[in-house]
């Protein structure tokens, strides 16, 4: 019996080192940063195809979304305007991420091709987006953007 | 006997650690609470030395026209404008303050009144800010922050 519970509470403590250890690399800039910027790319991939099911993944429950008029909305207000809103052409133009241990700081720009009254137009605005490594994967929790004024 | 002294133990520790995380997020509450708070009041007394003092060095600053300021580039706007006549220079003033907890990682939301001159014509407009916290080698820094004007 305690040959038992001492391998019981050896193969908990390796698996437990095993964790930390697979946490601290998924947490190395090296690791989580492109890990961030594809999450991103694929932010941007199902926002153009509409795909609801997909950017809920992407988003923790408690996600803060502060969108380019500066209107605050939650999770579900801003799948709710996603659903309800054309599929708009999101292109990147740049972007850079920094990683704070279990926190990422995503910045960059982007380009919009919207319609407007029926016309096609033309956005460009800076975003800040903030990812945190929760329950062993990284989930956007605050998303801001703000027009480029030229 | 011992298996339900085991199960009690585990349920109390779990209630502990809850109740020990619910009392962290309220001290990170208050903490953050007051550090938005000496921002603003840095930013009013032209103290840039205190500002320097919350802003991690690697943020990267969204101001409400869509430009990025590195850490360097905020301050030395930051007293450039100082420099200027008072009239010159710009005015913000808290409206509202929302404090949201994500571990180590302290979010704030609000709504601030900014008003100024710009090109020679005053504007004032509200806008909805959003700072990133992190809990850093023993204080709390900003890691991001980003401005946008309210346009409705």
């Amino acid at each position: 019996m305690k040959l038992y519970l001492l391998t019981r509470i050896g193969v908990l403590f390796l698996a437990g080192t095993a964790t930390a250890i697979l946490g601290a690399q998924e947490k190395d800039q090296n690791i989580a940063g492109p890990k961030i910027l594809a999450l991103e790319r694929a932010w941007n991939l199902a926002e153009s195809a509409g795909d609801l099911k997909a950017l809920d993944a992407l988003f923790d429950n408690e996600l803060i979304y502060v969108d380019v008029d500066g209107s605050l909305m939650n999770k579900t207000q801003f799948l709710a305007h996603m659903k309800s809103t054309h599929p708009q052409q999101v292109i990147t133009e740049l972007m850079t991420v920094q990683v704070f241990d279990d926190t990422a700081i995503v910045n960059g720009s982007y380009r919009s091709n919207e319609l407007k009254n029926g016309k096609p137009i033309v956005r460009r605005g800076r975003f800040t987006d903030t990812w945190v490594y929760k329950n062993f994967t990284w989930v956007c929790i605050t998303a801001q953007a703000t027009p480029i004024l030229e | 006997m011992k298996q339900t002294c085991l199960l009690a133990l585990l349920i109390f520790s779990i209630a502990g650690c809850a109740q020990a995380q619910t009392g962290n997020d309220g001290a990170a509450r208050l903490k953050i609470t007051a550090l938005e708070e000496s921002w603003y009041q840095a930013f009013k007394a032209k103290d840039t030395k205190a500002v320097d003092s919350i802003l991690d060095e690697r943020v990267l600053l969204v101001n409400d026209d869509g430009s990025v300021q590195t850490k360097g580039e905020f301050l030395a706007a930051m007293k450039y404008m100082f420099s200027q006549p008072v009239a010159q220079q710009q005015h913000v003033r808290p409206e509202s303050l929302e404090i949201k907890v994500f571990g180590t990682t302290v979010v704030a939301i609000g709504v601030m009144l900014v008003e100024g001159v710009e090109h020679g014509k005053t504007y004032r407009r509200r806008e909805r800010f959003l700072d990133t916290w992190k809990y850093k080698d023993g204080s709390w820094l900003i890691i991001g922050t980003e401005a946008t004007p309210i346009l409705h």
